[in-house]
């Protein structure tokens, strides 16, 4: 006769916690199995060429699904990185088909980038400073990112709070950063929240956004950017 | 018993991880603003930011306020009490020998400034604002009396600034609102000299009973 085997409450509940453990960790690990770095191959002869993770590739993407998920790809590795002592937020590459149905990297058809922050925490006379730090959208030499646009904030800090405008220059003369600021009067704020970015096409109508709701939709919280910041 | 304790905390870190709710995404966007601005400054949530539970707030007076503005102080702020049917401002007398400036302190103060920088001599009055998640935490108004005249009742020159009217918008600031554009408001960015623009409008009554 077999014994029929039965469970105290505390110990039936651990087994609960467990399978759904067991459960959570199976399904991490399919999903990485999934998305699996691999050599993208493409109709028109650039196989191999691009060596990022599937996901990434947006190339056969419907009009309809692009408008979200390059949000996803965007942002969901978006970090706070130091470049130099200074702090730019480093975004994820994706692929995309260019005009002749070649895949590319989204810097190819967009070269100009905007990350749009905010002050937090302070307004002067119901006005938010904001800052919006402008430069050449740079893929990563992984292929994996965008590279980060530092923000000068030594030199800023330094300054008065009626200039509104800084440039600064990218190593390895990858190009210049503008930094433009609007409602900051009274002090510089130094701990700002990433409010938007926006990618611009070659044409001016032809742009990716996306705004400061939606960055917290994806990570689950602000990003901030703060002045001295020197994470890696 | 020990699985409900268990299920409890499960629940409470959850909890704890969240923060505020977002506004429903549609065929473009992923997620839009916590709530609707309703006239105030919102946070990275899109949430309103208001005094909520710490009303009145209190605003120190500096002893460099001219004594006799101070009623005109006062009844600008009764403006903002009467259409919120409470007390949402009231005030006290800075010490003697605190520094005549707006820092950043956790005390609320009003100056009246007679240094201005003359790269910001356009600016009457401004109002700094500081929160922390949703809440209101300090205030402070800074008056230019270096770059204009003010007048109570009657202008002297066409460019003296009627002092109750800029109070008044000072003190919409310091309760968390922001300038209005398209609607008769005291919140209009800019009050031109001579003029008289102290009566609360339909939309600034709307606004203030949106929070308080
Ligand atoms: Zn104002």
């Amino acid at each position: 006769m077999k014994k029929k085997i039965t469970f105290k409450k505390p110990v039936r509940t651990f087994t609960v916690i467990l399978v759904l453990l067991g459960i959570h960790f199976g399904i991490m690990l399919a999903e990485k199995h999934f998305t699996q770095t691999r050599k993208m191959a493409s109709q028109d002869g650039a196989t191999e060429k691009y060596s990022v993770s599937a996901d990434k590739d947006l190339s056969e993407s419907s009009p309809e699904e692009f408008k979200k998920a390059f949000k996803y790809q965007l942002l969901k590795d978006a970090v706070i990185v130091s470049t130099q002592g200074n702090p730019g937020v480093r975004l994820g590459n994706f692929l995309m088909k260019d005009s002749r149905r070649v895949t590319v990297p989204v810097c190819d058809l967009y070269p100009t980038i905007d990350f749009i922050f905010a002050a937090e925490g302070i307004a002067f006379s119901g006005e938010i400073p904001h800052m919006i730090v402008r430069g050449p959208c740079l893929t990563s030499p992984d292929q994996n990112h965008l590279e980060a646009l530092p923000v000068p904030w030594g030199k800023i800090l330094n300054s008065p709070v009626q200039q509104f405008e800084f440039t600064s220059a990218l190593p390895y003369e990858q190009g210049k950063i503008s930094i433009y600021f609007r409602n900051v009067i009274e002090f510089w704020p130094t701990e700002w929240v990433l409010i938007g970015v926006k990618l611009y096409g070659k044409t001016s109508d032809d742009n990716l956004q996306v705004n400061g709701y939606e960055v917290i939709s994806i990570l689950g919280q602000p990003l901030y950017l703060k002045a001295g910041e020197t994470i890696e | 018993m020990p699985r409900r304790f268990i299920i409890l905390i499960i629940f409470a870190l959850c909890a704890c991880e969240r923060g505020p709710t977002l506004g429903p995404g549609d065929d473009n966007s992923l997620a839009t603003a916590s709530q609707a601005d309703c006239g105030f400054v919102q946070n990275s949530y899109g949430q309103r930011v208001s005094w909520k539970k710490n009303i009145p707030v209190t605003l120190k007076i500096h002893p460099t306020f001219p004594p006799e503005y101070e009623d005109t102080l006062k009844k600008a702020a009764q403006h903002w009490n009467d259409v919120a049917g409470m007390t949402l401002i009231n005030f006290a007398t800075d010490s003697a020998g605190s520094p005549n400036k707006a820092e950043k302190n956790l005390i609320s103060t009003v100056h009246w400034l007679q240094e201005w920088p003359e790269t910001q001599k356009n600016l009457q009055a401004l109002t700094n604002l500081y929160w922390q998640g949703n809440s209101l935490y300090e205030s402070d108004v800074i008056v230019d009396a270096k770059y204009f005249n003010f007048f109570v009742d009657k202008p002297q020159n066409s460019n003296d600034i009627h002092l109750e009217s800029l109070l008044i918008h000072e003190l919409g600031h310091v309760l968390g609102l922001k300038h209005r554009s398209t609607v008769p408001s005291v919140m209009w960015a800019t009050l031109q000299g001579a003029a008289i623009r102290s009566d609360l409008t339909d939309a600034d009554r709307e606004t203030i009973k949106c929070e308080y």
